[in-house]
């Protein structure tokens, strides 16, 4: 077993070798290396064969048609897309936008910057399972809404939202569904024949792809227009522009068409290592698991350990790549906004771990993290004066702290 | 962020960990912080008659972090 353990798969994948080897031949001389936009010879014409190809690859995992793929830099420029670009088209219509205060920043910066502009948008409390009350959401719809934005698989928590239902509930009030995918897409099955939504953001690198790349579905019936966001030389059907690269893109249609082969399998195997994590740690008091268990993603597992502040347990985790809802890489010393949102409080925040299972962890390694985690929430704690207190009897929410 | 050798070595080895009994009269405790804010330390200390601190035992919950942050 290599050290240190990656699980941190929610960050990031490793790029799949198959990948690699589809991309390393789109790059050279020898290879498929041409403009995918040049018309009058046949290295262009090689290159877009190339790349039409990887669109019906991602299609096909997602039961879309081709003509409804839009290509991207990654879910954070899709995700831009999809919000400015219908907020922008239908402005005329209504300027009001519904989401949830646990989406992902690319969502929540993009509608931030839209009140800016002088739209209006509802953020949404989820419930204490990170999961959306949809009777809130039904209410929350104006008749000036355009756009609901609700993500499907939570990039902290790894809470799956029903996005069949709110699909329902959209398109019987007659606003667009769009769909932050980034973190299910390729894990999770997704037939968008079956549901209502309009837009759905997609990446490469969650996925054992190359980072750099995404894309954006777009509903062709019923049909959803789009102000493009970036100008040029009218690539995508005028809706993003920019020379096409060829490699990247080959790279996705490649791991999601790995995902589309392997995902029924794959998705076992990690569940079952997911559990079997899950199982070691809940063994330990003060334990908490955030998010719901049952509505959750398969390598998902956010825990908080009571006592612990989680970045220097992640400092004590040397041997494992994991992330920390702690983490005040901001000027600020505010924990995770999702775990906030979900009621979590600020201890409990400052105390998480994002556990993320993906194609390559091996039970070794989980059972190697179980005994290490064990380990070093018990040295940390020793520290730890809350800990003592707590096992003095006292009740630390009496207390009356001096923060400086 | 990468620690320093220092930090790790404390981390590592830690000194002065630990606690006094409370009920002896010449202990006496301080504590600063708040869980929150993600940094708690408490202070204790052993002084008799003659005014110096004979012994001293610190317990800590998270990092003292915030002149990192304003670097």
């Amino acid at each position: 077993m290599k050290l240190p353990v990656y699980l941190d798969y929610s960050a990031t994948t490793p790029v799949d070798p198959r990948v690699a080897q589809k991309m390393s031949e789109c790059l050279t001389l020898e290879g498929t290396f041409g403009n995918p936009a040049s018309r009058s010879h046949a290295f262009g014409w090689d290159a877009e064969k190339a790349v039409e190809q990887a669109r019906a690859q991602v299609a096909a995992l997602v039961n879309a048609d081709v003509k409804e793929i839009v290509w991207t830099s990654g879910a954070t420029e899709s995700d831009n897309l999809a919000v400015k670009g219908v907020a922008h088209f239908y402005k005329k219509k209504g300027r009001h936008i519904v989401t949830c205060k646990t989406e992902h920043k690319a969502v929540l910066d993009t509608c931030r910057s839209l009140e800016r502009e002088g739209f209006d948008v509802t953020y949404l409390d989820p419930e204490p399972s990170g999961l959306l009350d949809l009777n809130k959401l039904d209410q929350a719809i104006r008749d000036d809404t355009t756009l609901v934005s609700i993500m499907h698989v939570n990039n902290e928590i790894g809470v799956v939202q029903d996005i069949q239902a709110i699909g329902e509930l959209t398109r019987a009030q007659g606003v667009f569904y769009h769909v932050d995918a980034a973190q299910s897409a390729g894990k999770m099955p997704i037939d968008l024949q079956r549901l209502n939504v309009d837009l759905m953001s997609f990446s490469a690198h969650k996925i054992y792809g190359p980072k750099g790349v995404g894309a954006l579905y777009v509903r062709r019936k019923p049909r959803v227009r789009l102000e493009a966001q970036i100008h040029g030389g009218g690539h995508e059907r005028g809706m993003r522009s920019g020379t096409l690269a060829t490699h990247q893109l080959v790279g996705m249609g490649e791991a999601f068409r790995i995902a589309k082969e392997e995902m029924a399998e794959e998705s076992k195997r990690i569940r079952h290592l997911r559990d079997r994590l899950w199982s070691g740690l809940n063994e330990m008091e003060e334990v908490y698991l955030n998010g719901d268990l049952r509505r959750r993603v398969d390598g998902n597992l956010n825990v908080s350990f009571n006592f612990v502040e989680g970045e220097s347990l992640v400092m004590a985790l040397k041997d494992i790549a994991v992330s920390s809802g702690s983490a005040c890489t901001s000027a600020s010393l505010e924990p995770s906004y999702v775990l906030r949102a979900i009621g979590r409080s600020d201890e409990l925040a400052h105390s998480s771990i994002r556990f993320s299972i993906g194609r390559f962890t091996t039970e070794e390694e989980i059972d190697f993290t179980i005994e290490l985690v064990k380990g070093k929430v018990a040295k940390l704690r020793e520290l730890s004066p809350l800990w003592e207190m707590y096992q003095e009897g006292v009740d630390l929410a009496s207390v009356q702290w001096v923060a400086h | 962020m990468a620690y320093s050798e220092e930090v790790l070595g404390h981390y590592e080895n830690p000194r002065n960990v630990g606690s006094l009994d409370v009920r002896d009269e010449s202990v006496g405790t301080g504590m600063v912080g708040a869980p929150a804010c993600a940094d708690v330390m408490r202070l204790k200390i052993r002084v008799y008659d003659a005014g110096v601190i004979e012994d001293a035992r610190l317990k800590t919950y998270g990092q003292q972090r915030s002149e990192e942050q304003e670097g």
